[in-house]
Formats: structure tokens, sequence, C-alpha cells
């Protein structure tokens, strides 16, 4: 009887242990630190980041105008005033032509040196108008517009703007001759509104050029005026140059 | 008999000890299947509408396929899930994306290379140290350590050797100490040839320091500067900005001279603590 008692004890202990476990098994708890924290954006195959541009370029034409600066001119006057045109072919691409007109003189270092004490001491003169002075580039610009995004001024004016990488190939004019060349760049536009823009560039000129610096050992001609006459252009020297420009305009898009 | 009669009141007792806990079970089944139902739903909703014309033998395939899933359903389970692979596409999905990079009560440290790009006699180039807090999205404070090194460009070479006028009284940045505030109005979104957006912002900077020059001088600087940010993560960011130097210092003549460098800095900058998640 004691025993049918134990045994009827145990089966009442084990039905009430698996009861609790089967009421156990429905809350579900998770570590915290193994929950999500961040929404996670999804992956697309076929992303689209822009559905409608505001700034249509494909298929239309651009003429600007602006202002360039010689970073890295040593001896001339580093000012420049350009004009370009533009053709979109898409909105990538672009392909067009930019005209630039140096501006006469000489730079804040060429003032400097026509009065300079030398190495030995002495005063020296160096009257760099003697030497042949960079007049105009033409070139055509290659235009690759990678970059296409909006900016906001402190939540109140929004406005479009692209970033661009440029190759450009042409023809650098001297006083003395024409000189081929190419320039690399990198710019953006600010659309103000979807034709007009303020853009800005930076670009990196290779070409052979003139150098300015001409001092024969025994001169017969000089760029010094107290020494002898100026040289002919001939006898400048030529060499490849690399000058950096910024360049600073507005563009008008039809 | 007696025997039998134990069995048969232990296992009354099993089972009316286990009937709560099956209760509880199907208490929880009955949720689940509520989820299941609005599975159910939703999976109706996104089969694709139905051919009106069917053939026969397509109608008995339908008619088999309804009497399957009325049974699963009778039965609580899910056991057909081809019907899955005929969900109608998303036709459109937009996605709008927060402010990526929030900034506010965090710091920003960059590391940078940096060039000045306007002395055509020496080619200075240096790395450059910031350490910036902001106080909002948009205001913040920057302190700036930058280090220089100089060559003689072809053209100072040139200079000295057929014109014997040495380019060293132009002198050149050995290094910069200064401390900036900064100010973030633009915040903006490019995207990288349609496929993938970079949020970015533009920003402007000013303040003070103080610049050593090759000359053997050192002079109070004016600092300016603006740049744009452009955020890979939460955490991290490429850089560059332009920024101008303004000091007077002596020469190596003796006399006063002002110089104005302007230097392009292209780095990347990490951001700490984690941003606060919103």
């Amino acid at each position: 009887m004691f025993k049918n008692a134990l045994k009827g004890l145990s089966l009442f202990l084990a039905a009430f242990f698996l009861h609790k476990a089967a009421l156990a098994a429905e809350v579900v708890e998770l570590p915290t630190e193994e929950l999500a924290t961040e929404s996670v954006y999804p992956v697309f195959d076929k992303p689209v980041s822009v559905k409608n541009r505001n700034v249509v370029t494909a298929g239309r034409f651009e003429v600007g105008g602006y202002y360039g600066n010689a970073l890295t001119e040593p001896i001339f006057n580093v000012s420049k005033f350009g004009v370009a045109g533009y053709y979109h072919i898409n909105e990538e691409h672009a392909l067009g032509v930019f005209f630039e007109s140096n501006a006469a003189g000489l730079s804040k270092y060429g003032e400097q040196l026509k009065e300079v004490k030398g190495n030995s001491g002495a005063t020296i003169h160096l009257d760099f108008t003697r030497a042949p002075a960079p007049e105009s580039t033409v070139m055509v610009d290659y235009n690759f517009k990678a970059f296409y995004g909006k900016m906001s001024l402190s939540k109140r004016l929004v406005f479009n703007l692209t970033t661009f990488a440029s190759a450009a190939v042409g023809m650098l004019k001297y006083q003395n001759k024409a000189y081929p060349g190419l320039a690399l760049g990198l710019g953006q536009k600010y659309y103000l509104t979807r034709r007009f823009s303020l853009r800005w560039d930076l670009r990196m000129f290779a070409n052979n050029a003139p150098i300015p610096f001409y001092g024969p050992s025994t001169p017969t001609s000089s760029i010094d005026p107290t020494v002898g006459p100026a040289p002919t252009y001939a006898q400048f020297s030529e060499r490849i140059t690399y000058t950096t420009n910024i360049g600073i305009g507005v563009a008008y898009m039809f | 008999m007696k025997r039998h009669f134990k069995t048969l009141v232990t296992t009354s007792l099993i089972s009316f000890l286990a009937l709560p806990a099956a209760f509880a079970q199907e208490g929880g089944n009955g949720g689940a299947s509520d989820d299941l139902n609005v599975i159910e739903m939703e999976l109706d909703k996104n089969v694709p509408k139905q051919q009106t014309e069917l053939t026969p033998a397509a109608r008995n395939q339908k008619m088999d396929a309804n009497e399957d899933r009325l049974e699963a359903q009778q039965n609580n389970k899910l056991t057909d899930f081809s019907s899955l692979s005929h969900l109608a596409p998303f036709s459109e999905v937009s996605v709008i994306q927060k402010r990526f990079l929030p900034k506010t009560q965090r710091f920003q440290f960059t590391g940078a290379f940096t060039t000045i790009t306007n002395n055509p006699w020496f080619f200075t180039a240096g790395v450059s140290l910031k350490l910036a807090y902001y106080l909002t999205e948009a205001w913040g404070v920057e302190g700036i350590y930058t280090a220089m090194s100089s060559s003689a460009r072809q053209s100072a070479n040139e200079l000295h050797d057929k014109n014997n006028v040495s380019a060293d009284s132009f002198g050149f940045p050995k290094n910069y100490m200064g401390l900036d505030v900064k100010y973030t109005p633009f915040y903006g979104k490019m995207s990288w040839l349609n496929k993938k957006i970079i949020p970015f912002e533009h920003y402007l900077s000013v303040g003070a320091g103080n610049t050593s020059v090759s000359t053997g001088g050192s002079g109070f600087t004016l600092h300016f500067g603006t740049g744009q940010n452009f955020a890979l993560s939460k955490r991290f960011s490429v850089n560059w900005d332009f920024s101008m130097m303004n000091y007077s210092a002596q020469s190596t003549d003796g006399t006063n001279q002002s110089f104005s460098d302007l230097l392009l800095t292209v780095g990347m900058s990490f951001f700490f603590p984690e941003a606060k998640y919103r």
C-alpha cells in the first residue's frame, strides 16, 4: 500500500514538473546584446538613387565664364579670364571647349625680382618682361559627371550640385609660339536654379613652355637691363612645366 | 482489478495535471495560428492575379491545391510554400534615410595629408592632425597641428643657378598650430553614378594660431577654410578642404614679410563616442 502511494506520489511530481516546464517553454528570452539596435537598409539588385532629377543636363548646351588663377606661376601675372561651352551628351558625360586669356604683366614675385639681392650680396635687376609670357589657352575639355546630389543650407534652402572630373587637351600660346598641353582636374557646380550655376574647378596643366630664367655665364644679352640688351625669344630654353590652376565662375544651361 | 483501478486513477491524475499545460500550449498555438492566419492573408494578397480562363487540368490542380490548403489550415500547419515563389515582385521600394552621420557631442579625429598649392618656388607637403568637438550639428571647435617639409621646385633651382638669386628668402611654413571654429550649415547627399548615395556636409572654418617659417621667424596666423566631409559610416568619413593661412614673419634679411598660403588637405576622420541611434 505504501509502495503504491510512493509510486502515485512520484507520478504526481513528474506530472507537476512537466506541467511547469511546458509553461516555461512559452516565454522566450533573448540577451539584450543580441537584439538589433539599428535598422539595416536593404540591398537591391538595381538601385536607383535619383528617381527624378531636378537638374536635367542630358542633351543640353551650357556656356559660362570664369576667373582663373595660376597658383604656381612664379613670374607672370597669375590671373586668367575664360569662357567655356559644353554639350552634355548624357547625365554622366559632357564635351566642350574652353578659352582662357592671360592677364598681362608680372606676378607678385616677378615684381619683387626687379630689384633683389643676389647670392653675392650685390643688387640684381631681373626684368622678366623680356621673357616670353603666356597669352592664352584653348582646349577641348571632357567632363565626367560622376556625382550628382543636393545640399541644404540649414534646412532653409535646397540646391543641387554636381562633382566632375575633367580631362582636356589643347594648345597654350606664348608670346613666341604655341605649345601643346593637357590638363586634368576636379570641379563642382552648384545649381542656384535649374539653368544657372556657380562653378569652381582645380586643374593641373602640363605643357612645354619657355623658361623665363635666362642667364648665360658670358652674357651678350640678359634679362637684367643693366647688363645688356634683351635676348631674343628663341634664346630661351624650353621644358615641361606643371601649373596648378583654380577657376571660379558661372554657367548657364539651355 | 484493484491494480487496474490504481492505474486508472494514476493515469487520470496525470491527465488532469497535464491538462492545463496542454491548454496553455493550445492557447499559445492559438496566438501562433493567428499569426499564421495573418501570414496566410498576406500570402493570399501577394499571389499574382489568377488567369481568368483555366484549362480543366489546371482547374483540377487548383482545386487540389485549395483542398490541400484548406486541410493544412484545419490542421493549423503550413505545408505548402510553393506559392511563395509566385509572389508579385515589388514594383517600387523607396528608402528614406535619416541624417547619416550625427555629430552632436561627438569628437572627430582627423589624420590628413596637406600640401600648399600656391607656392611656385617650393613643393611643400605634410601631415595634419585635427581634433574637433561638436557642440551641435552645426557648430564645433577644432584644434589643428600641421607639420610640413619642403623641397625646391625647378623654378627655384633655375632662379638660383641662372640668375644668382636664392628663393629661400621667399620662405615656406614649417608647422602650424591653431584653433578653429567650425560651422556646418550645408548638409547634402550625392549619388555616385545613380547607384549609391553618399551623405556629405560642407563646412566653413575660421580661427587663429601660430606658424613657424623656414626663414626662422614665426607669426600670428589667421586661418580660414572650407571643405567637405563625405560619410562612409557613422564612425568614418573622408574629407577635403581648402584653407588659407595669412601671417607675417621675419624674412632672411630681417624684414617682416607677409605670407598667404593656400593649403589643400585630404584626410580621413574617425568619430567617437558611438552615435546615439534614433
